[in-house]
């Protein structure tokens, strides 16, 4: 029997986690996708051999994200303390992973700035190693999220490949947007195309099965998913999620793709409605994590 | 070495928030933040209704998720299962408040409010700040009173028994519906209360391990 009670909602019902999304919270929303965009326009643009997009992608990651992140912190003259215990705390790796990231990423990129350096950009270990750093990167805050039991929305072992995939994804995207601006062939930027195309299509698997799955979760997970689709979370979801973050660009890029005609101005949309979509998942998934109800659980 | 807990017994609590007002008291915690709550309402409909009294505080768990998931150490657990906040370790990040299954963590940011809102501190306010000082900007939650059963120990007292060394809302509790002892020790009253008449604890299935049993109605 449900206790109807108004001081204490929090403990009868379903309730919101507020804290890492209402006040400065919405900045680790924010760090955690450019975390994603800047790990991904690394890893991309050193496929696609895109210099421009390495520096990109380590500045959004390393500096902006971790600035970001300072200033969501309660004491951000203590940062240095969160690698006290890479043992058990998420929060922790996540730091060694981006420091790790930005020495070899730095290392890695710095010839290309400074050409008198005794090593160059194309060293396979400092390739390899940055790489490898960027990917845990992109993927660290699925594990932060996923590790939190009270959260049935978060803990799934999907989260850390669906933030993987985005990040790709939004990084994928801007290096396309490099590539436009400096004019390259159509055939490498086809290229690009088809990637795209791939990643979002795969993250179309990935966002069902995550959604399923949540759906045989317990019942907070099925609230969860219930704002998220019927709530008030349901137009952001609809309109930003769905139409902008996958129909349209999908549209799109599989529109260019398979007929080879290259418009600036499709493509530039569809990365930005993209990328509209990327930040809409994750603001829902962050706004919609609720706790199991305290007092009824046990009854 | 011991390992404190607590039993609640349900039927005995009559919802007089003595407890969470000697916790405010005890510790001088701000306007805003309360370590110990009691939540207070009805279930049912007439003429089938009765009253539900749950009072609510840390449940200083034996595998505390908080612990594991605090990137600086500032949250870590004593050899007695106390579960405790180095503030001046604490960065902020409410990783912890995060995780708490029973959503026990407050984060402290706003050192500005008042309990006479324009009127300036009270004594008592400008006492507390001296003696416990809370820092802005770092997460903070009940402590068992840990510093009484610390010095209580010291002198050669019993926590639960000696009510020098016994948790404030302990010691507050009117109906004496709140025992404080050693969960480890077959004889103490809270092991005995807890297998006579099953005590319970909340959420069992985040395998936290809590603490702090409810003996129910």
């Amino acid at each position: 029997m449900m206790v109807n009670l108004r001081p204490y909602e929090w403990m009868v019902k379903y309730t919101p986690q507020r804290e890492w999304i209402e006040g400065c919270g919405i900045f680790l929303w924010l760090a955690f996708i450019l975390g994603g965009i800047g790990g991904g326009l690394y890893l991309t643009s050193l496929y696609f051999n895109n210099y421009t997009g390495l520096i990109l992608g380590w500045i959004i990651a390393v500096i902006l994200k971790g600035g970001i992140h300072l200033a969501e912190l309660g004491k951000p003259l203590r940062a240095w303390r969160v690698l006290c215990n890479p043992r058990n705390s998420w929060i922790t790796r996540g730091l060694i992973l981006v420091i790790g990231f930005g020495i070899f990423g730095a290392l890695q990129i710095a010839p290309a700035v400074f050409p008198s350096l005794p090593w160059t950009s194309d060293a396979l270990v400092l390739k390899v190693l940055a790489a490898l750093f960027a990917f845990l990167m992109i993927l660290y805050p699925g594990f932060v999220m996923g590790y939190i039991k009270a959260i049935p929305l978060w803990n799934n072992a999907l989260l850390p490949v669906l933030y993987l995939v985005y990040g790709l994804l939004d990084g994928c995207g801007l290096c396309l947007l490099l590539v436009l601006a400096a004019g390259v062939d159509q055939t490498a930027l086809l290229k690009i195309v088809g990637s795209f195309t791939v990643l979002l299509i795969s993250m179309i698997v990935i966002v069902s099965i995550y959604f399923t799955t949540t759906g045989y979760a317990n019942n907070a997970g099925k609230e969860s998913l219930q704002i998220i689709l019927k709530g008030h979370l349901g137009p952001l979801f609809y309109i930003g999620v769905l139409v902008l973050g996958i129909v349209f660009p999908l549209g799109i890029f599989a529109f260019t793709y398979l007929t080879g005609s290259v418009s600036v101005v499709l493509l530039t949309m569809g990365v930005i409605c993209q990328l509209v979509g990327s930040l809409s998942i994750r603001f829902c998934l962050l706004k919609a994590g609720l706790y199991m109800p305290l007092i009824p659980g046990r009854r | 070495m011991a390992r404190w807990g607590m039993v609640i017994d349900e039927k005995r609590c009559i919802g007089c928030w003595a407890c969470t007002i000697a916790c405010k008291q005890e510790h001088f915690l701000p306007p805003g933040v309360f370590w110990n709550r009691v939540l207070i309402g009805e279930s049912g409909k007439y003429p089938l209704v009765s009253k539900e009294i749950y009072p609510i505080l840390c449940n200083h768990c034996r595998d505390p998720i908080c612990v594991k998931v605090c990137p600086t150490g500032a949250t870590y657990q004593r050899d007695d299962g106390i579960v405790v906040i180095d503030y001046d370790k604490c960065i902020g990040c409410r990783y912890c408040v995060i995780a708490c299954p029973y959503q026990q963590r407050t984060f402290y940011n706003d050192d500005k409010k008042e309990y006479f809102p324009g009127q300036g501190l009270t004594p008592f306010e400008v006492l507390g700040k001296k003696l416990y000082p809370l820092q802005k900007g770092t997460v903070t939650k009940c402590t068992f009173c840990v510093e009484r059963i610390d010095a209580g120990l010291k002198k050669g007292l019993k926590p639960g028994v000696d009510r020098e060394a016994t948790p404030a809302c302990v010691n507050a509790c009117v109906p004496k519906a709140r025992v404080f002892g050693d969960l480890d020790d077959p004889s103490n009253e809270v092991s005995r209360l807890i297998k006579e008449k099953k005590g319970k604890q909340f959420h069992g299935e985040f395998g936290t391990d809590p603490a702090v049993y409810y003996l129910a109605k």
